[in-house]
């Protein structure tokens, strides 16, 4: 059949070390980051500038690394929002809709005085992680109640939010100041502080406490044991008496809660009021940031922060080298293909073997 | 034969049968996987013109021979001759091009493709069609010569199953089939398909070719067939007897064996008490199932109930419907003198427990290690052992117990429940399940596939079971084995429950009978 000298032999795997997993993780990323610098270099950026724009600008100067944490913020809450709902099979496409009813909980406490000035920012959390709770948790219940598929569901509550948003800010949430679309801005207690000299805030607390609860969750939780079964096999699930719906819809709730908080932390911490920027552009991060992590709380941290460091690259690429914004989707995209091909790694071993040629009777049997 | 969809293997085929009047003859084969001996000296010998019947229990070596003459995989020893040629085949399509086609029990039709499409895509290398046009002019002349209507241009999937069935036959015909392997070809048919089938079977004879029927049924075998062949155990116990000559008690004492004395145990003394009753409960029919049909049995105190019957008659709907799974359409089941709630969840709180006969796709979480397999259940149990922190030692050190008691070997507590051989994924189940008090317990081929240590291992903690005082029913459809354990025995047959007997007032052919004819 062919006349190459080798063969490539591909069998599967039984038992996959951690170690191989992780290198090949790390060996995908590279490897992606590899094909960016060749088709950055396509387009004319200077081979020997490349370091320089991924490193020095996004790590090594406080610029980069302000810019880079406080994106990180956000995308690390809607990421742990999908991975979440991986980990029990639930597609969750609608991080933008859950992240705009979080913040539209937040503003909404804000907007309306609710409570008193000491109690006005955790009423403003809980009304955020309660908006995406329920944006997420109305998936659920469809699909528990009349196996409605999540994706489309997710997916449709997006807009669904999007111009609720859209609604209060045009009609009674406008600013009576000046009438722009935008919420009147939050009080100095609505907010949350800054770091001092830096943009980045305490959103960043949030994003940790719920990386660490996540992790608890997943590994040392009875209910991430249990949903562990869950995601493996439904029927045998329900069969052994696990609660197949709750575990479900509690997922699906805390997923939406993360979501929501990511409003929060947007409007709160970097807007300080709502406006109409406040959930675009998630969707297709948020799973490419899961899917990097491997759906692992602590994976998810760490891809979420390369991510956002990539972004901050693009917008140096973007501002030096007047490359278009759609260089650092590819970007991204480059590093989830690289990162999927490289699973192969994982699932097969592969060896290379010299091919015997093969017996001229077999080819004679074949023709007659 | 009207049609022509003849090339020049069909010609050389039709040539053969004048000269040489068996189309088939396997002698002697033998087949093992691994060390389990499939076939151990079977024979077999069809002539043109002929319906032959194949008769056997689930694993007497049918369909391994059946396979081995359809090119699916090679005979370690023997003879295999088609029309007087000694012939090995490599592949299916090297038997099809010498004109044997097989008319499988799952059919290989592409669910989302048309009729027209299937047909062209399967015939494509034989049949000779440069158009569409030539196509549907080949089929439509061999439907309306088989007597079939088939609308051509819709997809296969929304076909009901015995129009799938035709398109599968068109299929193997219109590739050029001479000799014809049909595997249980009324299984899936209504009684009165099931008459047009046997009836095309026979005319397909008629018209020259030889027809092998796979078959368990008796009735088939009286109504089409000229000659029977009966398998047991791997080997031929009745080869090519003429189908009149032989009464259904002789051909079911065949099919079974009579030689192995039954085993009985000591005087059972089974309480009068009745921990579980199913009354005339019915499922509801779906494609591929076999819906229950007003079964109704009861379950005492410390017995083993033994439900005996071939493969695909209503045992996995039976279990799934007592652990609740499938909700029956009507009729009670009744645990503990109450009726049964509707929830898994609650039924396994009621004391039920259960092990399946596929031990990954209702047993155990292949990806979770022993431990988290052992500590599921007990962590979604309403009162014991539930807590928020699950360590891992603490899943390790209960399930170390259970691995030593159980002898669960290839396995300590962190591997995956997938690398664990039939066997000890067994016993796995059985050791979660066994972990606390129950009081129903509900086993579906509990041995099957396992070696006789393992086997006799796992029948031991049955009978511990039923000695406990639990009431333990085994579906199983190996009769040596629920003749060996059981107290009392009734037969599952097309969705029928048959009355239940003590184990004494059985014999081996009675129950053949039973599970061949039904109640």
């Amino acid at each position: 059949m062919s006349a190459l000298p080798y063969r490539l032999v591909l069998s599967p795997r039984l038992a996959v070390p951690r170690w191989l997993t992780a290198a090949t993780l790390v060996g995908g990323i590279l490897f992606g980051l590899l094909c960016c610098a060749i088709l950055l270099i396509a387009f004319g950026v200077p081979a020997n500038d490349l370091g320089n724009e991924f490193i020095l600008y996004v790590f090594g100067n406080k610029a980069g690394l302000d810019q880079t944490f406080t994106r990180a913020i956000s995308l690390v809450l809607v990421s742990m929002s999908v991975a979440l709902c991986l980990r029990i099979r639930f597609w969750n496409i609608g991080v933008e809709g859950q992240l705009w009813m979080g913040a539209l909980g937040a503003t909404a406490v804000s907007f309306y005085h609710v409570g008193p000035w000491f109690l006005r920012m955790p009423l403003m959390i809980l009304a955020a992680a309660a908006g995406g709770a329920l944006w997420c948790g109305i998936a659920a219940v469809a699909k528990i109640r009349l196996r409605a598929d999540e994706v489309i569901t997710t997916l449709l509550l997006n807009y669904v939010a999007y111009l609720l948003a859209q609604d209060l800010l045009y009609g009674i949430w406008r600013n009576p100041s000046d009438s722009f679309p935008v919420s009147p801005p939050f009080a100095s207690y609505e907010r949350l502080p800054d770091f001092p000299g830096w943009h980045l805030h305490y959103g960043l607390f949030i994003a940790l406490i719920v990386t660490v609860f996540c992790w608890w969750l997943c590994r040392y939780s009875r209910f991430g044991l249990l949903s562990k079964a869950v995601a493996e096999n439904r029927t045998a699930s329900r069969a052994l008496g696990i609660p197949v719906a709750r575990i479900t819809l509690m997922t699906a709730c805390l997923a939406g809660a993360v979501s929501g908080l990511a409003g929060f932390s947007i409007t709160a911490g970097e807007e300080h009021r709502l406006t109409q920027f406040v959930g675009n552009d998630y969707i297709f991060p948020s799973i490419a940031i899961a899917y990097l992590g491997r759906a692992n709380p602590v994976g998810v941290f760490i891809a979420a922060l390369a991510v956002a460091g990539l972004y901050t690259a693009g917008d140096s690429l973007k501002a030096f080298y007047q490359l278009p914004n759609t260089m650092v989707v590819t970007m991204e995209a480059f590093l989830l293909l690289t990162v999927a091909a490289f699973d192969v790694f994982v699932r097969y071993r592969i060896t290379l073997i010299k091919a015997r040629p093969k017996p001229v009777a077999a080819v004679g049997e074949r023709a007659a | 034969m009207t049609v022509s969809t003849t090339d020049r293997t069909t010609m050389a085929a039709e040539d053969a049968a004048a000269a040489f009047p068996v189309a088939v003859r396997m002698l002697g084969v033998t087949k093992s996987f691994g060390d389990r001996v499939a076939l151990a000296g079977a024979d077999l010998s069809v002539a043109w013109g002929e319906v032959h019947a194949l008769l056997g229990e689930n694993g007497a070596g049918k369909s391994s021979l059946m396979n081995i003459l359809a090119g699916f995989y090679g005979a370690d020893g023997g003879i295999v001759e088609v029309s007087g040629q000694p012939v090995a085949f490599a592949e299916p399509r090297a038997a099809s091009a010498a004109g044997i086609g097989m008319i499988h029990q799952h059919f290989k039709l592409v669910g989302p493709l048309t009729v027209l499409e299937n047909l062209r895509l399967a015939c494509a290398a034989t049949a000779d069609w440069r158009t569409r046009d030539a196509a549907v002019s080949a089929i439509n002349a061999m439907a309306a010569d088989l007597g079939f209507v088939l609308p051509l241009d819709v997809r296969v999937d929304q076909l009901s199953v015995s129009e799938q069935q035709k398109v599968e036959i068109l299929k193997v015909l219109l590739g050029g089939a001479r000799i014809l392997i049909m595997d249980e070809p009324t299984a899936v048919l209504a009684e009165s398909e099931a008459a047009g089938m046997l009836q095309l079977a026979r005319r397909l004879a008629d018209d020259g070719r030889a027809v092998i029927l796979i078959t368990h049924k008796l009735r088939d075998v009286s109504a089409t067939a000229d000659r029977v062949t009966v398998m047991r155990a791997g080997r031929t116990v009745i080869d090519g007897a003429p189908a009149q000559g032989l009464s259904a008690g002789e051909l079911a004492r065949a099919m079974v064996g009579g030689e192995t004395a039954v085993v009985r145990r000591g005087a059972a003394s089974v309480s009068a008490k009745v921990v579980m009753e199913l009354k005339d409960v019915s499922t509801p029919a779906a494609e591929h199932d076999v819906p229950l049909r007003d079964l109704s049995l009861r379950l005492h105190v410390g017995e083993i109930l033994g439900i005996a019957g071939l493969g695909g008659n209503g045992q996995s709907e039976l279990l799934e419907a007592i652990i609740g799974l499938r909700t029956p359409t009507s009729g009670d089941i009744i645990m503990h003198g109450e009726s049964a709630p509707l929830a898994p969840a609650a039924r396994r709180e009621a004391g039920l427990r259960f092990v399946p006969a596929d031990r990954f796709h209702l047993g155990l979480f292949g990806s979770l290690t022993l431990a988290e397999n052992l500590a599921v259940p007990a962590l979604s149990a309403a009162r014991p052992e539930k807590r928020w922190w699950v360590t891992r030692s603490w899943m390790r050190g209960r399930a170390e117990g259970s691995i030593r008691d159980y002898e669960i070997a290839g396995g300590v507590a962190d591997t995956q429940a997938r690398l664990l051989s039939g066997g000890n994924a067994q016993k796995l189940i059985l050791a979660r399940e066994f972990e606390g008090d129950f009081s129903i317990l509900v086993v579906h081929s509990p041995v099957r596939g396992l070696d006789v240590r393992a086997a006799a291992a796992v029948q031991n903690r049955l009978l511990e079971a039923a000695a406990r005082g639990a009431g333990v029913l085994m579906i199983s459809e190996d009769l040596d084995e629920v003749l060996a354990l059981s107290s009392r025995v009734a037969v599952l047959s097309h969705g029928r429950l048959s009355e239940a007997m003590p184990i004494e007032q059985t014999d081996r052919a009675e129950l053949g009978r039973l599970i061949l004819e039904g109640a």
